[in-house]
């Protein structure tokens, strides 16, 4: 299709037409109950999303075809790119992630519209929340249109592309920023709830259960989007780091800490009909916060190392949208937060109770969420004070967000067995103490294993192993076997609700993850040393030998691979092969490492490059633990589906 | 109860940042604060002279680029919290034989710091604490580690951002030792 990139642009324009009709024809059609202006307004949503489906496909189709008259194939991709690349080409630039922003947001709205149709319970709060996902689709697909077009053709024709950044090339970014965009763009449902019920005055367990669903499936999509990047920068970055408080990371980071405070609260306001007000001011931050996000990452406002675009013109249109888009809502907040719960007769909860503890996992995550924000807009608010430049590093986020989160996981395994409205401390007691023994007994073997460890090492090891006997404690509560026969637990277990099954799941992967922060915060390892072919050097008990150093032609680079055999304690031997890749149509280089990864962690050899003559750099970093990082990552986001997946679609009345 | 003034305090909290925002983008857009220079490098103009306490007791007092004035030296931005610090230090070791090497050390813990040289070996001529990072700030580093290459003139000859390592020494740090009229 030549002119697949105009039908591309005529679409996107179209869907920003009908995105009008969504929120003008649900808004109308929520105020007056009126069935007919529903419908449309559903009608509008699915199509809009069938529209911006072509359009992305469209632009899919010209960096597939390498299609160099537009301007946007032209300058970030290359006829020589794999296919792969060539597809994630679209999104690895602002225009083309813009358009899968909105991609993803009508896909909600499409999601929305489809239970919209079929709910009877709750249509208007849904219908405004439709509308309100409208005008969110509306603002953002004018901002495509009319400041970051990708569709516009180029006058005089490149004979070939530019490339995309090597740094690019690989299948992390295929996966991370749609996995990412899923997880911020998925908070804009739970956004427009919390706004649906300013507008109607009402936040009650009926709301919550439409939201929550949303909510958990945005917050598994975040927790995988983040993982992802994570990994992504581990694996090709060949830094040895899995998190380093840049401002980007940070911007992905306090929608996550909100979004797990909001699933918490929300499961409050839905069993016990309290916390309305707090929990809708979470939904807005939640998706304010991935506004926010994409505006510090897009706007040049802070420096980064994962620079994206600085434009600050684009800067300051984002900023407009973010004022209309929080400002109102929050002033909504200020006037109508005393209403939210005004039809529910809330009965005040015991302090030793789950709500309390509940509340106070809400507590730490917002602090810890106004501490990450206060580090990275803190350069910001001094400069704009008395001028100066400074630059806020990792030791300050260590310091303050790592006691906050080490609290939280102090409380985590006991609230799950806390009762609702008032629990007794009797009947807790015979459930902690065990947990207390196993723990002090797991963290004595662990002393004596490993030796030298600090406090910190300790405490972390512990509140670990703590929040596995936590979840260990709760399966026990599903099983019967505080106070039941044994005969019948496996049944029980069986029978456990998918709700619990994922939360432990999830809590379990927290402990996991806890223990790979652990393992790679106190216990790595690394040994750099300049060798011949044929020289060894040592790392804990094996022995790396350089074999060989030879040039290797890929795809689109050249690259020069040293290979190094490891030999084991026991004799066993493996190779690694560390590449440095030149691609010559970027004119820029990355260092392609060797890991050997395994359930206790990873090992890791770089390549420093070297000629014959003076030796060759070789790295050598040990990871303990660095895959429980990610393995925790993976069992809370399936945790949260399953949650999802289990979670009722009305409220049923206890 | 309808209205309590603590409802108000997201908001308000909102637009001071919204307003902090504003200003730092049309401070951008006026040119009169600049994101991108810190992101583009000081490449060709004179270094500015910085003077900063030193991190281990030598001979001279204080940490001075104007001491240097009249012969070519690189400068080495480093830290001990910085992955990729750790990664160019064989590299930095090697740019040390052909001309001195003055390290910047920034936002660092001394005792770290020292710990750093001693595991990945101390090329320096000296070095200056930079404890907030304004030295850096004022030499255009954004981000480290960085190296920059300064003639006898004190014109910055090359100004290289991120980790240093063989093909950068034989590419961009080669043409800049050449420049210099040092052979590599």
């Amino acid at each position: 299709m030549p002119h697949g990139t105009e039908i591309g642009h005529f679409a996107l324009a179209l869907a920003f037409g009908l995105t009008i009709t969504q929120a003008l024809a649900l808004f109308a059609g929520a105020r007056s109950s009126s069935a007919g202006m529903i419908r449309l307004g559903w009608q509008a949503a699915i199509m809009a999303f069938i529209l911006v489906v072509i359009s992305f496909a469209m632009l899919t189709l010209a960096f597939l075809r390498s299609d160099f008259s537009v301007a946007l194939v032209a300058s970030h991709s290359h006829s020589l790119k794999p296919w792969l690349y060539k597809v994630s080409g679209v999104w690895g630039n602002h225009e083309g992630s813009l358009l899968l922003w909105v991609l993803i947001l009508t896909l909600f709205g499409a999601l929305m519209a489809g239970q919209l149709r079929r709910i009877s319970d709750g249509r208007s709060t849904m219908a405004y929340a439709l509308s309100i996902q409208g005008m969110i689709s509306l603002a953002f697909i004018g901002l495509i249109l009319f400041t970051s077009n990708p569709f516009l053709r180029l006058t005089s024709l490149p004979d070939d592309g530019n490339g995309l950044n090597p740094i690019l090339q690989d299948p992390g970014l295929a996966f991370h920023p749609p996995m990412l965009y899923l997880g911020y763009v998925g908070l804009s449902v739970g956004f427009a709830f919390a706004v649906a019920a300013l507008i109607e005055g009402r936040a009650d367990a009926r709301w919550a259960v439409l939201a929550r669903r949303w909510v958990l499936l945005a917050w598994a999509a975040l927790t995988a989007g983040i993982a992802l990047g994570s990994w992504w920068a581990y694996y090709e970055l060949g830094w040895g780091g899995w998190w380093f408080w840049d401002p980007v990371e940070n911007a992905s980071l306090m929608p996550w800490l909100v979004a797990t405070a909001l699933i918490h609260s929300l499961r409050v306001v839905e069993k016990r009909n309290l916390f309305h007000s707090w929990t809708v001011l979470l939904a807005i931050l939640g998706f304010g916060l991935s506004l926010i996000g994409t505006f510090i990452v897009r706007s040049g406002l802070l420096t980064s190392v994962h620079a994206f675009t600085n434009d600050p013109t684009r800067g300051i249109v984002i900023l407009v949208i973010i004022m209309i888009a929080v400002g109102i809502p929050l002033m909504l907040y200020a006037m109508r937060a005393g209403t939210l719960g005004r039809d529910t007769i809330a009965e005040a909860p015991a302090l030793f109770s789950r709500e309390t503890a509940l509340q106070a996992n809400n507590l730490l995550l917002v602090v810890t969420t106004v501490t990450v924000l206060t580090g990275t807009l803190y350069p910001l608010v001094i400069e704009a004070v008395n001028g100066a430049r400074i630059s806020v590093g990792p030791p300050f986020f260590e310091a303050s967000v790592g006691p906050l989160l080490g609290l939280m996981l102090f409380f985590l395994p006991v609230a799950p067995l806390l009762a609702w409205k008032q629990a007794s401390f009797s009947k807790i007691w015979r459930q902690i103490w065990p947990m207390l023994m196993i723990t002090a007994v797991l963290l004595t073997i662990v002393l004596m294993l490993i030796s030298g460890m600090n406090a910190f090492a300790i405490a972390t090891i512990g509140l670990g192993i703590w929040v596995m006997t936590g979840v260990a404690a709760d399966l026990f509560a599903v099983m019967g076997l505080w106070r039941q026969h044994p005969t019948g637990a496996w049944r029980r277990l069986r029978g456990i609700p998918l709700p619990r099954l994922g939360m432990n799941l999830a809590h379990l992967g927290v402990a996991v993850f806890t223990i790979g922060v652990a393992g790679v915060s106190f216990f790595d390892d690394e040994v750099i040393k300049r060798l011949q072919i044929g020289d060894h050097m040592t790392s804990g008990d094996a022995q790396f030998t350089l074999t060989s150093v030879a040039p290797v032609i890929g795809p689109n680079y050249n690259a020069t691979a040293a290979t190094v055999v490891k030999t084991a304690a026991n004799g066993e031997s493996s190779e690694f092969i560390s590449e440095i890749r030149t691609f010559p149509v970027a004119r820029s280089q990355t260092t392609e490492a060797a890991i050997q990864t395994g359930f206790l962690g990873d090992t890791y050899v770089v390549f420093g490059g070297g000629t014959p003559e003076e030796g060759f750099v070789i790295h050598i970093y040990e990871k303990p633990f660095i895959t429980w990082i990610w393995g925790g990552a993976g069992l809370m986001v399936i945790g949260g589906i399953i949650t999802m997946l289990g979670h009722p679609t009305r409220r049923q009345e206890a | 109860m309808t209205f309590r003034p603590v409802f108000i305090i997201p908001v308000l909290v909102f637009f001071l940042f919204v307003g902090v925002s504003l200003w730092g983008l049309l401070a951008i857009t006026n040119g009169n604060r600049d994101t991108q220079s810190i992101g583009f490098s000081m490449q060709g103009q004179t270094i500015p002279s910085v003077t900063l306490p030193l991190l281990k007791v030598t001979d001279q007092d204080e940490f001075s680029l104007n001491n240097w004035q009249g012969q070519a030296y690189a400068i080495n931005v480093w830290a001990s919290w910085c992955p990729p610090c750790r990664a160019e230090a064989p590299a930095i070791e090697r740019l040390s034989d052909h001309l001195p090497v003055l390290g910047i050390n920034q936002r660092d813990e001394q005792e770290n710091a020292l710990d750093f040289l001693n595991t990945f070996g101390d090329p320096y001529t000296a070095i200056g604490v930079d404890r907030d990072g304004r030295a850096s700030i004022e030499i255009g580093v954004q981000a480290l580690p960085e190296t920059l290459i300064i003639g006898p003139d004190g014109t910055i000859i090359l100004h290289h951002r991120g980790p240093i390592f063989a093909n950068e020494m034989n590419g961009v740090i080669r043409d800049a030792l050449i420049t210099l009229g040092i052979t590599p």
